[in-house]
């Protein structure tokens, strides 16, 4: 018979040694970093989110083309800075539409009537991806808004959100038809009366040629989250869990198509 | 920079405060977390996630109570939270996976093999109660403080510890008959 005093020993090294083991070399420094920058960033702009419910999406190349080639690809881009008190209480916003769901590429194609830009062929990227709360991803369609603080209306004609494990980090691509139409790709962001640290840092960028609307880590300069508007008038977000260097965000839109 | 420090920089908005609780507390969340869930991904994500919800609530925080036990209750309510999520079918993979990959390979002898059982059969627990034993036996919580991190009453602490130990104990025996034998050496048990 184990004795209580037997089994306790056995259960004190044995749930030390196995947990020592599987995280006594983590560090969450960074994540957590990560998180609370792109916290910061999606509270600066909610209304503009609310609208294009999560946009996180991708370009539209081909893998044969080239990076210089995909910069062509991208429309003008216009920022306009909203001024904004870093304490106020800002304008609730509420948002009325159907719940996302898991579905297909294909299914989501035939929702929104244009072409879903995926990763697939791309080795490093893997899907369905585990997320934080257990839940396993790949792809999600986001119904459209119908109405915003109570008034009814066409906001959008929904988006899709694809999820993809990139040598362990969390990739999501959303993909959205403008509800503006075929005109350069409109972005607020607000501009707060003093310095928020942590912040996100956004600016149009010229890269390869082309714009792209880009959020950086304001501690290394890594980016966030990326965003464009094809020809096509889709607006392409890509946001990263953990903060990548340009090299490799301009590998995952080679890789779209 | 101590806890009071650093929750008051962050309060103010400089983020170096949540570096310094990130050192400080990390280390027993991540242990606390990976004990629950039984993944380290899991863990370090858990762990992650529940110190942004320190950043996003820092304000509700009441300045007169200590920080520690209120971070480890949003980490175990998350770690639990997430192991319920998640499918036993992952969590079997998980295990089998870390049993076919011994971290070092000199080492892998009959104590691994015994602690590999003590550590499979903590797995097969229900989550309430290994998260009850994890903090009792890995972080030395006694029963009162494991109530208020589980917020729930103390008699419930002892019933899950109790039968937490019980289930172990037979699971242990179980498993020390035929081919499991090793756990029952490792435990030292005797019949």
């Amino acid at each position: 018979m184990i004795s209580d005093g037997q089994l306790d020993s056995v259960l004190r090294s044995a749930l030390r040694e196995d947990a020592n083991r599987a995280v006594g070399s983590s560090n969450v420094t960074g994540q957590v970093r990560a998180r609370m920058a792109h916290a910061i960033a999606k509270d600066s702009w909610p209304a503009r989110r609310a609208k294009l419910l999560v946009i996180v999406a991708v370009a539209t190349l081909a893998l044969s083309v080239g990076w210089v080639a995909l910069a062509a690809e991208t429309g003008l881009i216009r920022i306009h800075w909203a001024q904004a008190p870093l304490n106020g209480q800002g304008t609730p916003i509420d948002v009325t539409a159907s719940s996302p769901y898991e579905t297909t590429v294909s299914a989501a194609e035939a929702k929104l009537g244009f072409h879903v830009q995926t990763l697939d062929g791309y080795a490093a990227a893997k899907t369905p991806v585990t997320m934080p709360d257990g839940r396993t991803q790949s792809v999600v369609f986001h119904p459209p808004v119908t109405a915003i603080n109570g008034k009814s209306g066409a906001h959008n004609t929904g988006a899709v959100a694809l999820y993809y494990s990139v040598s362990g980090d969390r990739i999501e691509i959303v993909e959205q038809m403008d509800p503006n139409g075929s005109g350069p790709l409109d972005v607020t962001i607000k501009q707060f009366d003093q310095p928020v640290p942590g912040l996100t840092k956004a600016a149009v960028e010229t890269l390869g040629g082309d714009q792209y609307l880009v959020f950086r880590s304001p501690s290394d300069g890594a980016i966030v989250a990326i965003e464009w508007k094809t020809p096509e008038g889709v607006i392409v977000r890509i946001n990263c869990s953990q903060p990548l260097n340009t090299d490799a965000v301009v590998s995952l839109i080679q890789h779209l198509h | 920079m101590d806890d009071g420090e650093a929750i008051d920089a962050l309060r103010r908005g400089n983020t170096e405060g949540m570096d310094t609780l990130v050192a400080a507390h990390q280390s027993r969340a991540l242990r606390v977390a990976y004990q629950i869930t039984r993944d380290t991904q899991a863990a370090e994500d858990v762990v992650a996630d529940a110190f942004l919800a320190v950043f996003q609530r820092i304000k509700s925080l009441d300045p007169d109570r200590p920080f520690q036990p209120w971070f480890l209750r949003i980490v175990v309510n998350r770690a639990i939270s997430d192991t319920r999520r998640r499918s036993r079918f992952q969590r079997v993979l998980g295990l089998l996976s870390r049993a076919t990959e011994p971290s070092d390979p000199v080492q892998v002898a009959e104590t691994n093999e015994e602690m590999r059982r003590v550590i499979a059969a903590l797995d097969r627990l229900p989550v309430n109660e290994r998260a009850a034993l994890s903090l009792r036996y890995l972080e030395d919580f006694d029963e009162r403080s494991i109530a208020e991190l589980l917020g729930c009453p103390i008699g419930t602490v002892k019933t899950r510890l109790h039968r937490g130990r019980n289930r172990l104990r037979q699971e242990l025996i179980g498993n020390g008959t035929g081919a499991d034998a090793p756990a029952l050496s490792f435990i030292g048990g005797s019949e």
